[in-house]
């Protein structure tokens, strides 16, 4: 536990929790943020959940008797022993605490994440595997990343700083959102999987899926990453196909076990199915918020809306395996990466997820001096945050604007987001490369110097 | 070329072209962009007006009013009223009365009291007044849509309130046609507003219920459908012959352009003249053999000038204004009195013809199927028939800024594209990022920290002017002073705190690369809330920036760079643009005399700081928060 005796990471702590707990001070902001839809999507809005505790509870019928709440019976469960605990005026503080404990796992993830790719390149380079990048006339000493180049320590406290004060995260944890516990749940799956308990891993996974339904597709990095872990500790590797049908099963059943008990805590009617699973898939709440979905499907005419949602829940489920399969050998970006694209491409998006994964961002610091695009995808996501609001208040608060105005901002967001996945993506594949092929520059056929380009 | 590097060839390239053509770049977009937007009232750029909403039909009906008997009657009935007992039986009761009475239509009193926010006791700062509403109900519609006419009852003149006699007789015959004739499709609303810009926001709060710290009112007893548009009636005299459209709503909203060409064009047809407010124009004669008065350049320009001098306070022009803040697009129609006509019957004329012109446009609206949607939102009006759309002035400002974009490249350029910095080895990250935390992130700190302190302080200024005794005019001045002269003195007491540890450039660049973007961000967001506001800081502060960050060796270039940055502290600036304004648009000549003009300056101040906190108009608070902290790090930065 000696890396959590330093005074950076408690001064962190500490100044985050107090900020929090000085915005919470500030009514106006706080009610200001609960109402935003950026925040507030159908899935994660506080309000909601207040109504399906109220509907349960107090009138006795079921959560999902009107069309407001979205949450899985578990998760309402647990909500409303979390309200009888703290009473819903004094909630924020455990928020807070939920918001915290998120901080303090992405810094004990990002300090994994930075150990593993550490220890994967040592290992990789004693094997001989990079010996063309040390024969190449070129050289860089510290282009390997090594825990003494690369300090985990110093660079795990950088993601955990990102996280506190992200102003995204922070307007989420103003507002409220149960995203926050959403992050929660997919960090402490991280967190199991990094520390290999694999089956307590499945177990959040299957819980993070069944709340969000797109999270189904990280089990497959996640067996990338188990799989090279594997390989890493020379473990034999009988059969691949045995490895993935295995762990492929027990995730699984795990989800439907989860989903089994939530049937039982409905009584078994089936009413909610139709209320989280469904009404995530369908996209039937066309509320803008800063996703891709809503302004297409309010355009488009009733009978290409099937079809096109099809093709839009494609996007989210498609790039998983092929992603995998390229990124094999660098199991750790592969899901940071995978985690952001999901973010990007479901239908109901919270800029507090934009917050999660930007903040594991320093793990691949290393990778930044690669990056093509950067000061594009940063001028992008600052233009967005800060234009969406005003776009939205031009639209439909004083009237000047349109839907238009509100569309393009988002679009410019996740055109952002995706620039900066695909940076991240393009700059491993290039380290990739020049770690296995050294840094001379390769020759075409005609003898001019080759253009490295991702295709 | 190296493959360690990020960037292929082509971009290097750019880079240094960006180097290499920037400054030039730089001088000549903003030369452009300055010549480009004072060309945009010319022949050749310039659009004239148009009808966008077919529904609208100006002036294609025929009047209902016939003769001026009845409107001089009122006239003179409330005459009377406020000549007899010192003007206080001219007041909301006295409209309720002839409304319900009289007209016999529904008809209330609304109460409501302006508590003082910077009065320090509960009781002191709490003044009320009354406004009196009416509702003449469409006969034969269904009552979801209405239309509102407003007046206030007293205007607010050089040296005492003007009673708006004339404005007030209108609505009785308002209201006399809505109640007798069948073809109205929506209601019609009758506002009389008490205390001027105070009276309306109660009304309209209490309208819409929504919560305003210190303007409260009573709940209204009654409501129309969804406003579709306000008319506000303003004359000081039953004399008119021409007719002033006020349009700047509250942090620079415009009404759409459509209920403006719509009135230009009712009063073209009747043959009377109309015009922006203290519109500037080459033949003051009005021609009414021309459909369109032919362009005129330079009166143009000084007319968008003065518009968007009006806009970028955020302060509305009129009570219109308000309306804006409810999506209800709005205008006000003044009458003002260009040559005395002793003539009776060209008065009577007159009257008619203004009377007719406010029926006339009440009529197009009725006719309206859709809310405004067509046409423009965001415009600037060089003169009553031509304008500038967003499509147009965009560039200009877009060319002004060039300069600030193009240093932001060059130096992101310069700091992660040549890897010759100190702080090329991983190591020495951990240093970066110490340099940065004592270069940087202090620096915005203490600069944001006198954003907060002057956003948060007003009531604390007045606070400190009570106990020194000083009226609240000057202690708000003073005080306001006071903290720029602190944030002046700054880097003499820090100085030695911003230097970094060893090499320095990396953070330097940085900073300087913070700034500017929170520079652009600002500048970027005012542009699309209030252009005018934008523009006036893009033009100002884009060279002053550059300036700011420019690193010089001459003594006198470095005294001529901290004097400029003197000058561009914000409140020094956006006096001198008052000064300028006073001079060219209202005639006062303050150069001559400092005394009167610190003296009117600092009423102006108070006036426009408490009607910011009362209207909910952000201009002052925009400024304190983020240009003065953008200024006061440019500051720390020129110094160092």
């Amino acid at each position: 536990m000696s890396k959590y005796r330093s005074s950076g990471f408690f001064g962190a702590l500490f100044l985050g929790a107090f900020t929090r707990l000085f915005l919470t001070t500030n009514q106006p902001l706080r009610q200001w943020l609960q109402n935003r839809l950026e925040i507030s999507t159908p899935l994660t809005s506080w309000n909601r959940v207040l109504e399906g505790v109220y509907l349960k509870w107090s009138l006795n019928s079921s959560s999902y008797d009107g069309d407001l709440v979205h949450e899985i019976p578990m998760m309402i469960n647990i909500y409303h022993y979390l309200i009888q605990l703290f009473t819903n005026r004094h909630i924020i503080y455990f928020f807070i605490l939920i918001d915290c404990l998120n901080s303090i796992l992405v810094y004990t993830i990002s300090y994994k994440i930075i150990q593993f790719n550490c220890i994967m390149e040592n290992f990789n380079k004693t094997n001989g595997k990079y010996a063309r990048l040390f024969e190449s006339k070129e050289k860089k000493y510290d282009f390997l990343i090594t825990e003494k180049n690369f300090k985990p320590i110093f660079w795990s406290l950088f993601a955990m700083v990102c996280y506190l004060f992200n102003p995204l995260n922070l307007a989420c944890c103003m507002s409220q959102t149960t995203v926050l516990i959403q992050h929660f749940v997919l960090l402490i799956w991280l967190n199991f999987l990094l520390n290999g308990k694999i089956f307590m891993s499945y177990i959040f996974l299957a819980i993070h899926a069944n709340i969000a339904v797109y999270s189904l597709v990280l089990i497959v990095p996640s067996i990338s990453f188990i799989r090279q872990k594997k390989i890493f500790k020379r473990k034999q590797i009988k059969s691949e196909f045995n490895l993935i049908s295995k762990h492929a099963t027990v995730f699984v059943l795990l989800f439907a076990c989860v989903f089994m008990f939530n049937l039982y805590l409905e009584n078994f009617n089936t009413r909610f199915i139709d209320c989280t699973y469904l009404f995530i898939l369908k996209v039937r709440d066309l509320v803008p918020n800063m996703g891709l979905f809503w302004y297409f499907l309010t355009e488009m005419f009733d009978h290409f809306i099937t079809f096109f949602i099809y093709v839009f829940q494609l996007n989210a489920f498609l790039y998983s395996i092929p992603l995998t399969l390229r990124l094999k050998n660098e199991p750790l970006v592969n899901l940071l990466i995978q985690i952001g694209l999901l973010y990007v491409f479901k239908s109901y998006p919270n800029i507090g997820e934009t917050g999660l994964f930007t903040s594991f961002l320093p793990c691949v610091a290393y990778l930044f001096p690669l990056m093509r695009n950067v000061l594009v995808f940063t001028c992008m996501l600052i233009a967005g945050m800060v234009l969406a609001p005003i776009m939205f208040y031009l639209w439909l608060g004083s009237g000047g604007g349109n839907a238009n105005f509100y569309f393009a901002i988002t679009l410019v967001y996740s055109v952002g987001q995706i620039f900066l996945l695909v940076d991240v993506f393009y700059a491993c594949l290039k380290r990739e490369f020049i770690k296995l092929n050294g840094s001379n520059v390769p020759l075409n056929t005609d003898g001019k110097p080759a253009n490295f380009t991702l295709e | 070329m190296s493959l360690y590097k990020s960037d292929s060839d082509n971009k290097t390239k750019l880079f240094e072209n960006v180097i290499k053509f920037g400054p030039v770049l730089s001088i000549l977009g903003y030369l452009s962009g300055i010549v480009y937007f004072s060309l945009l009232p010319h022949e050749s750029l310039i659009h004239g007006t148009y009808i966008s909403e077919n529904a609208l039909l100006p002036g294609l009906v025929t009047s209902d009013i016939y003769s001026t008997d009845s409107i001089f009657n009122y006239y003179h009935f409330l005459k009377d009223a406020y000549e007899n007992n010192g003007g206080k039986g001219y007041n909301a009761e006295l409209i309720h009365d002839i409304f319900a009475n009289k007209l016999k239509i529904e008809s209330y009193t609304q109460n409501f009291n302006l508590s003082n926010p910077f009065s320090n006791s509960e009781t002191d700062g709490i003044t009320s007044g009354t406004n009196a509403y009416a509702f003449g109900r469409a006969q034969r519609a269904d009552g979801t849509e209405s239309i509102v006419i407003s007046a206030p009852i007293y205007l607010s003149g050089k040296k005492k309130k003007i009673p708006n006699l004339f404005g007030i007789s209108q609505l009785f015959i308002l209201a006399d046609l809505a109640k007798t004739r069948p073809y109205w499709a929506k209601d019609l609303i009758f506002v009389a507003t008490d205390m001027e810009h105070v009276g309306i926001q109660a009304w309209i709060n209490s309208y819409f219920e929504a919560h305003s710290d210190s303007i409260k009112g009573e709940n209204l007893r009654a409501r129309g459908g969804s406003i579709q548009a306000a008319l506000n009636l303003e004359f000081s005299d039953i004399n008119t012959n021409k007719l002033e459209i006020k349009l700047e709503g509250p942090n620079g909203k415009l009404p759409n352009l459509d209920l403006f060409n719509t009135i230009i064009r009712i009063c073209k047809s009747m043959q009377f003249e109309c015009s922006l407010e203290s519109e500037k124009s080459a033949n003051s004669d009005f021609s009414y053999y021309h459909n369109r008065p032919p362009v005129d350049h330079v009166s143009g320009l000084i007319n968008t000038v003065n518009m968007m001098l009006k806009q970028a306070t955020g302060v509305p022009s009129s009570l219109n204004g308000y309306f804006l803040n409810y999506r209800i697009e709005a205008l006000t129609i003044s009458g003002t009195r260009t040559s005395f006509s002793s003539k009776r019957s060209q008065q009577k004329q007159n009257v008619l013809k203004t009377t007719r012109i406010v029926e006339s446009t009440l009529r197009s609206v009725n006719n309206l199927l859709e809310r405004f949607h067509q046409s423009f939102f965001f415009y600037l009006l060089p003169s009553s028939h031509y304008y500038i759309s967003i499509g147009m002035y965009m560039p200009a400002f877009g060319l002004i800024f060039l300069p600030v974009l193009i240093k932001i490249l060059s130096l992101w350029f310069e700091i992660f594209s040549n890897k010759k910095s100190t702080y090329s080895d991983r190591n020495d990250s951990g240093l970066l990022i110490l340099d940065l935390l004592k270069c940087v992130i202090i620096k915005f700190m203490i600069s944001f920290l006198f954003g907060i302190v002057l956003y948060l302080g007003t009531p604390f200024f007045l606070m400190f002017g009570k106990k020194f005794q000083l009226s609240p005019k000057d202690a708000l001045m003073n005080c306001y002073l006071a903290m720029m002269a602190n944030i002046l003195m700054t880097p003499f007491i820090f100085r030695s705190k911003f230097s970094s540890s060893g090499n320095k450039t990396e953070a330097e660049n940085i900073n300087k690369l913070i700034i500017l973007l929170f520079l652009t961000i600002f500048v970027g967001t005012i542009s699309i809330l209030n252009f005018s506001l934008s523009f006036f800081v893009a033009i100002f502060y884009s060279p002053i920036a550059l300036l700011a960050i420019q690193n010089v060796q001459n003594r006198l270039a470095k005294f001529f760079k901290l004097a400029m940055m003197v000058v561009a502290c914000p409140i020094v600036y956006f006096s001198f643009i008052y000064l300028l304004n006073q001079y060219f648009f209202e005639n006062k000549n303050f150069f001559t005399n400092p005394g009167q003009f610190y003296v009117s300056l600092s009423e102006k101040f108070y006036n426009f700081v408490l009607f910011s906190q009362i209207s909910q108009i952000w201009t002052y608070e925009m400024i304190n928060l983020f240009l003065v902290p953008i200024w006061s790090a440019l500051w720390i930065t020129a110094f160092n």
